[in-house]
């Protein structure tokens, strides 16, 4: 378990490592990097004092340990617009995307779950063609196609949602969030439904395969045999069967649902890193994308470093070492 | 040459075939698909006005509701947009540009993609490490963010476009043709072939190439819809084609600005357009890949 | 039949397809008195598998019972609703699986798996149903009950967890246990260990068992009386050491010539031509003509079960051994 836990992080770091190489390479290594970081007036001497105040006459891989050292004193840079440190641009707008993801894998979680376990259940049923067809909706519909039609269904025609911002925010146990208002929930119910398609529809199909097989093992026959109620059989023997790897999923949507809420966020105009990044992106903004992307790198390769150790503690095949069947 | 070794799946085979003309959804959705690109191919004949020649649109006309009636008395069908413009014809050439892009990335990816799948499946070593540890990692990493990133070093343009597109894409069929590759490399019929002293590369073409089509075929399909979707998307945000290729994501996009009026039909009726190609040919492919395992078992 | 405590009437079974209804379980009837082992002997696929799961109310589509009756004392099984069901199972009629590695869930603590199996039929305390359960597992011979309990599935050997399945059948004490083919995944030493087990389990509490193998064997030692099933129908019934000692059917017979051990010694081992054919593809008349030496013209139509006078015996052959008129 320890040994685990040890290798998975070392994994985790070799890999930011490598991100922190590709961001490097992005900004700094292609073009001149001074006409990046300074104002296109300025003159040739003043550039020279920058390029040695940075250590950029220095060769490239110093450069790299000056650019690492940056990062570890949480120096990304500033922004060429706002002149602010990118970092600092960033954290402030995480905690509303966080949310929104959050609230997203909730909602993906609650529904496409059991959706899927009844689909499988019923495999070859009306109700479980249904479930693929609207499932394939979910893989294959640009979402912010979606999110155009919940806009206009529930917040122009029906009019009883707001289509766009975060809403009133409240401090509670040292978190402000969005979620502890009821404004706040009105304005999140719209963005995180969108956001939640995607992994729902990945849940539906995983649920769906899952119940589908496990149904057929005989461990559910012998709870069955036993007189197990069929409400038992479904929320404790396949449930828990297949959450091992249904949790897996989740943790590494979490991930992913950071950087698929660029397209929501464009849509609601919600004040997230999404918006951020491609307002940065159409201002040329790079230390801003490169704090962008070592920032959901980060959270991307915690997320799955957590996961994995999660699945280490939910399987019990797995917690005692190997797996292997001491027959 | 012929082996009697194993007799390689056929691509289309006639049971196959008439798998699929018993399968409702999956006719029905091949039906309109195939009928959007034929609007596409056919809108410089059919659409009732040449949307970007500016001299027959009038402002007076614009942001018209559908069948409204224009000054001279035109009815628009689905509407007009901020400049006056049919929408109808807009959507049909948006049509155009957006299967344009998504056929030229796709086809470009999956050349790419193939080649290198089953060069790396067939050769193994250190091609197949570096290859797939590349596909690994970009596989890691959501298609938007790939390409958002792409876009924002290169620059906005078509051909930057289908550059970032393809290189998303690649990956995909590189993945799918090397697992294939790698299964039929184990069968009789490619060690009876290579005992013959046929070539490598003729081995990759005439009997390979045949029998890794079927699984490319759906990861081709998925991709093509995807493509479409990515475009759309990338558009949508502003970092995708200019002003002066109106895809369907960009008619969408600059339409978004009038919804809240009520304004709908400049989102809606090009966003109707894209989801029925893309979730059609999204339907067909998942009836292909449902058969083709059901098969493989 | 108030004698018995199980008791199957022409139950008939099969699984709906493409090409129609393919009866796998033909009339099949058996009874089971308190306290008795019943063998059921046949071939893999015959049907016996099927039979035991018709009983125990776990046929899923395209699966049906297509007609007979079950009896469990006064209730006819298929009467009844599946919340009826579900509460008999367990409690009445309890069932042991064939592969114990598959048999428990593999990602639940044995504890949770047999208090699950006490409070679905009775409102007891978590403590009670694990006092409960401890006792059933000393019952069955395992030492240190309460670590097993808190074992999963994988930390324990395949004897283990058979025994383990056999102690959540016999928890509630329930009437009849059906045992289909416990042993066969075991090794040879664990399966005499687990036969001797519940051979003594249920003639401590008077429990009836019906006991399911391919092994003529296995079950001569262990049951009382027992069923000869042949492409999913009862081909021969009695009392075991008749059967075995005068088989009267062509299959029982060939069957016997064909278990080690059995016969007279140093005669080598024969065995019945042909193999047994599958569900759809059965002859009419007797199903077994096709590979039995004795088959005339009569036998192209089916024969019934047919029983002698005064004797415990009933036999589906138009040319029985060892009767007036028989064929050798
Ligand atoms: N779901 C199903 N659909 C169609 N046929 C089935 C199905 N399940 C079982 N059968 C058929 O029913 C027949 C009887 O199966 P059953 O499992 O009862 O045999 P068995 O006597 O228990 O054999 P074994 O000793 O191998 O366990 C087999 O021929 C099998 O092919
Ligand atoms: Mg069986």
């Amino acid at each position: 378990m320890i040994f685990a836990i040890t290798r998975r992080s070392f994994q985790a770091l070799i890999t930011l490592l490598i991100l922190s190489l590709l961001a490097f390479t992005a900004v700094y290594a292609i073009g001149d990097p001074i006409l990046l970081l300074i104002d296109a007036q300025a003159s040739s001497l003043e550039q020279e004092a920058l390029r040695t105040r940075l250590g950029l006459d220095q060769p490239m891989p110093v450069q790299y340990l000056y650019f690492l050292q940056n990062l570890m004193s949480g120096d990304f840079g500033r922004s060429f617009v706002s002149g602010e440190p990118a970092l600092r641009l960033i954290l402030e707008r995480l905690p509303a995307t966080l949310e929104l993801a959050f609230v997203a894998l909730l909602i993906a979680t609650v529904v496409g779950v059991p959706l899927g376990m009844i689909a499988g259940l019923n495999a070859g049923s009306r109700f479980d063609r249904v479930v693929s067809v609207f499932s394939v909706l979910g893989f294959s519909v640009p979402s912010f196609w979606i999110g155009i039609i919940l806009i206009l269904v529930f917040s122009v025609q029906l009019g009883v949602l707001p289509s766009f911002g975060r809403g009133d925010t409240a401090t509670l146990f040292g978190i402000a969030s969005s979620l502890w208002t009821f404004d706040g929930w009105r304005h999140i119910l719209l963005p995180a439904t969108n956001l939640a398609l995607f992994p729902m529809a990945l849940l539906i199909r995983l649920a769906r395969a899952g119940a589908s097989e496990a149904v057929r093992l005989d461990f559910i026959k012998f709870a069955r045999a036993k007189g197990v109620t069929t409400r038992r059989i479904i929320f404790v023997h396949l449930l828990k069967y297949i959450s091992i790897s249904l949790v897996t999923i989740l943790g590494m949507q979490l991930g992913l649902l950071i950087a698929f809420a660029i397209v929501t966020e464009s849509v609601f105009s919600w004040p997230g890193t999404g918006k951020l990044i491609i307002d940065a992106m159409n201002s040329l903004d790079r230390p801003v994308i490169v704090a962008y992307l070592l920032i959901v790198g980060c959270i991307f390769v915690i997320a799955n470093t957590v996961t994995d150790l999660l699945y280490i503690v939910l399987d019990p095949r797995i917690r005692s070492g190997g797996g292997n069947d001491p027959r | 040459m012929t082996t009697n070794a194993q007799t390689p799946q056929r691509l289309l085979s006639a049971d196959l075939l008439a798998g699929f003309w018993s399968s409702k959804v999956a006719v029905i959705a091949a039906f309109v698909f195939v009928f959007m690109v034929v609007l596409a191919l056919a809108a410089p004949w059919i659409s009732p006005q040449d949307p970007y020649d500016l001299s027959q649109l009038n402002l007076l006309d614009s942001r018209l509701a559908p069948f409204e009636k224009g000054i001279d008395g035109t009815v628009y069908l689905l509407g007009t947009d901020q400049q006056g413009r049919d929408m109808f014809s807009a959507i049909l050439h948006g049509l155009r540009i957006s299967l344009f892009v998504a056929v030229v990335s796709s086809v470009t990816a999956l050349v790419i993609g193939t080649s290198l799948g089953i060069l790396s499946g067939m050769r193994r070593g250190w091609l197949d490490t570096v290859l797939m540890r590349i596909v690994d990692v970009q596989l890691s990493i959501p298609a938007v963010l790939v390409s958002l990133v792409l876009l924002a070093v290169l620059g906005r343009g078509i051909d930057k476009i289908i550059f970032a597109l393809i290189t998303v894409q690649w990956v995909y069929f590189a993945r799918t043709a090397r697992a294939a590759t790698l299964v039929e490399m184990s069968k009789d019929y490619v060690e009876a072939a290579q005992s013959f002293g046929f070539s490598r590369t003729r081995i990759m073409f005439w009997e390979l190439l045949p029998n890794v089509l079927p699984p490319l075929l759906v990861v081709a399909m998925v991709e093509f819809a995807h493509a479409i979707a990515l475009e759309a998307t990338l558009s949508f945000l502003g970092v995708g084609l200019p002003i002066t290729e109106p895809s369907l994501g960009l008619l969408i996009s600059t339409g978004f600005a009038y919804l809240q009026n009520g304004e709908y039909w400049i989102s809606l009726f090009p966003g109707i357009a894209l989801l029925l190609l893309v979730f059609n040919l999204n339907l067909v492919a998942e009836w292909f890949r449902e058969s083709l395992d059901s098969r493989r078992r | 039949m108030s004698d018995s405590i199980l008791a199957v009437e022409s139950l008939t079974m099969g699984f709906d397809s493409k090409d129609g209804f393919v009866e796998i379980v033909r009339d099949v009837s058996f009874s089971v008195r308190p306290g008795e082992i019943l063998g059921i002997v046949g071939e893999s696929g015959s049907g016996k598998s099927l039979s035991a799961y018709s009983i125990m109310g776990l046929i899923d589509p395209p699966g049906r019972i297509s007609a007979g009756k079950i009896w469990v004392g006064e209730t006819n099984l298929l009467d009844l609703d599946e919340e009826s069901m579900r509460e008999l199972r367990g409690t009445r009629i309890a069932m042991i699986f064939q592969d114990p590695m598959m048999t428990l869930n593999p990602v639940l603590r044995i504890d949770t798996q047999m208090i699950e199996a006490v409070q679905s039929h009775f409102n007891i305390t978590r403590r009670d149903a694990i006092a409960r359960s401890a006792a059933a597992l000393e019952r069955v011979g395992i030492s240190d009950p309460y670590s097993r309990l808190r074992s999963y599935p994988h930390e324990l050997s395949g004897g283990m967890r058979q025994r383990i399945a056999i102690a959540i059948a016999v928890l509630n004490s329930a009437d009849v246990i059906i045992a289909d083919e416990p042993t066969t995944a075991l090794d040879v030493t664990i399966q005499s260990q687990i036969l001797y087990e519940v051979q003594r389990l249920c003639a401590e509490r008077g429990t009836s068992a019906v006991w399911i193998s391919h092994d003529l064997g296995v079950v001569s030692s262990l049951a009382d009386r027992v069923c000869v099933m042949y492409a999913g129908q009862i081909v021969e019934q009695g009392p075991t050491e008749d059967v075995i000692a005068s088989p009267r059917h062509p299959y029982t017979a060939g069957l016997l010539a064909s278990t080690p051990g059995r016969g007279t010694p140093k005669k080598p081992l024969s065995q019945i031509r042909g193999s047994m054919p599958t569900p759809g593809s059965i002859p009419s008349g007797c199903a077994f003509r096709e590979r039995c030496d004795f088959a005339q013209e009569r036998c192209l139509d089916a024969p019934e079960l047919r029983g002698a006078t005064g004797e415990d015996r009933f036999v589906r052959c138009h040319f029985p051994f060892g009767e007036n008129g028989a064929s050798k």
